[in-house]
């Protein structure tokens, strides 16, 4: 898949998430792009389905610090010697309107110092841990490809990964 | 903007188009009023194989190569229960089959399914009928819009399956393969009770009655209490089809709700009764091998029942679960889409090990 491809796809993801979200279709899509820092992320999550996790209704324009503190409380990596990556929020921004609204989360997570940036246990359960119906879906932009790398529900929140592997 | 409650009792406001639709709804409502019994007539995949074989006889060459497809995975796994503009079905509408085509179709289908499941898969089109006069957003709510498809070419001897799929609805039944069939099978409705020439219609009325009177029984367990909310069935398909597929499932004693076992008498009777509102749905052949399978003692030892929200099944985000060895069936209750302020149902039997035959992802 070409990255014009993989940018589209991604594009359809918020849209398609954002066209079905008045059926409740529970995902959210995770997409993951490593780069020779660490990985960048971008999570689309029906606004809905994070409203249901947290019990209340969701104003991302008020509520940018709390929600970036919630993302960073459910989103991580480490490496398979359980050192734990740091996570930063590089933006926050909700797509689409009304009942459709998606959050778009972009993240960094990056390494300490010596870990290998190619082998790492990859942690995430914003909405799965309190919403049992929802599920993400996560991919792996690599040389250009967007793969399938793996589904979490609750009560799975992490996917290994070894890139040298893929 | 859909008036509260302005497409529960009548189809006053129906388009042209809608009308004709009507015409469908009418015939099919009437046929749901045979149902008296979920016992098929004999027959078993045998006649199903040589019906299939009469209805694709009736096709054009088109048709026919529209509607069977490679026995797969890819293929197989191509099902939603969104409305089409959300999710695409393969094989052929419903709506578009001659009248001579749509009579081969019925054979076929009241071979593959009890009445009970037949009748069914008319009073979800029928529903379908209902909201589609609400169709603002153009997502394809249409009696006519429900698809068939044939996974391999039907046979007295291959594997093949016969698969029925539109909004709220999906029958996926595979025969002669590894393992008796008839999931994944997902079945919702909106609304959940409607009116058509005078007569009242509630789709899923047996599984939901089934479905509440176990989980009033066991909510008062705590045990029973699953953990976190339910806004879906937590194992359905997805816009691109079931690409979930094979599906993981909890595992261990713990977090799966009651044991069955724990359970008195009459409690373990609304188990086995609430099963049967979904196993019943294929044909009696197919119900009476999985029932079978589903009650053997050691399988009945280690399934769970779990709940969570109302145990009325009255408002958004009850949820009844049956989770077997084998058996895994899930109820949830919905906001409705046309009318935010009714309710809707969602719900799917999938089996661990018989799902599309046994013969993929394993």
């Amino acid at each position: 898949m070409s990255v014009r491809a993989a940018v589209a796809l991604a594009a359809c993801a918020v849209l398609a998430a954002s066209h079905v979200a008045a059926h409740s279709m529970p995902y959210s899509t995770v997409l993951i792009t490593p780069t020779p820092a660490g990985l960048e992320v971008s999570a689309l999550i029906p606004l809905s389905e994070l409203e249901a996790a947290l019990n209340r209704p969701v104003d991302v324009a008020t509520e940018r610090a709390a929600l970036e503190a919630y993302m960073r409380g459910h989103i991580g990596a480490s490496s398979l010697t359980d050192a734990a990556w740091t996570v930063s929020v590089r933006g926050m921004a909700r797509e689409a309107g009304g009942e459709h609204a998606i959050l778009e989360v972009g993240l960094t997570l990056t390494p300490p110092r010596g870990a290998s940036i190619r082998r790492f246990r990859f942690r995430y359960d914003a909405v799965t841990h309190a919403v049992a119906s929802h599920y993400v879906l996560v991919y792996l932009r690599r040389s250009g490809d967007l793969l399938p790398w793996g589904r979490l529900q609750s009560p799975a929140t992490t996917l290994t990964l070894d890139l040298k592997a893929r | 903007m859909l008036n509260r409650g302005a497409w529960r009792t009548t189809l006053a406001g129906a388009t042209v188009a809608g009308i004709a639709a009507m015409l469908v709804i009418c015939v099919d409502a009437a046929v749901a009023e045979e149902v008296q019994t979920c016992q098929s007539a004999p027959g078993g995949a045998a006649l199903a194989a040589s019906r299939a074989r009469a209805f694709t006889a009736s096709l054009t060459p088109p048709q026919r190569q529209a509607a069977i497809r490679s026995y797969g995975q890819p293929d197989a796994i191509r099902w939603s229960n969104l409305p089409i503009a959300l999710a695409p079905r393969i094989g052929l509408r419903l709506g578009d089959l001659s009248a001579l085509q749509t009579a081969a179709a019925e054979r076929l289908l009241r071979a593959a399914l009890s009445p009970c499941g037949f009748a069914l898969l008319a009073e979800i089109r029928a529903a379908d009928g209902v909201l589609m006069p609400h169709d603002e957003r153009n997502i394809g709510w249409n009696p006519a819009n429900y698809f068939v498809a044939f996974i391999g070419a039907p046979s007295a001897h291959a594997p093949w399956a016969l698969k029925v799929d539109g909004h709220h609805i999906a029958y996926n039944i595979t025969f002669n393969a590894a393992r008796v069939s008839a999931t994944p099978l997902f079945d919702g409705v909106e609304p959940v009770r409607f009116t058509i020439n005078g007569r009242e219609h509630t789709p899923l009325a047996r599984q939901a009655d089934a479905m509440r009177a176990l989980s009033t029984a066991v909510s008062t367990r705590p045990v029973a209490h699953l953990e976190g909310v339910f806004r879906d069935v937590t194992r359905g398909s997805t816009p691109a089809g079931d690409v979930n597929f094979p599906i993981i499932y909890p595992d261990g004693t713990s977090g799966r709700g009651v044991a069955y076992a724990s359970l008195d008498t009459a409690q373990q009777a609304m188990v086995r009764a609430a099963m049967k509102a979904w196993v019943e749905l294929p044909n009696s052949a197919v119900t009476q091998s999985l029932m079978a399978d589903y009650l053997e003692a050691p399988d009945l030892a280690q399934t769970f029942v779990g709940v969570s929200g109302s145990p009325d099944l009255a408002v958004p985000g009850s949820y009844v679960r049956i989770d077997g060895p084998r058996v895994w069936i899930e109820f949830i209750v919905q906001p409705a889409v046309a009318d935010p302020t009714m309710i809707h149902y969602h719900t799917i039997w999938r089996d661990k090990l018989a799902d599309y035959g046994g013969a993929f992802g394993h």
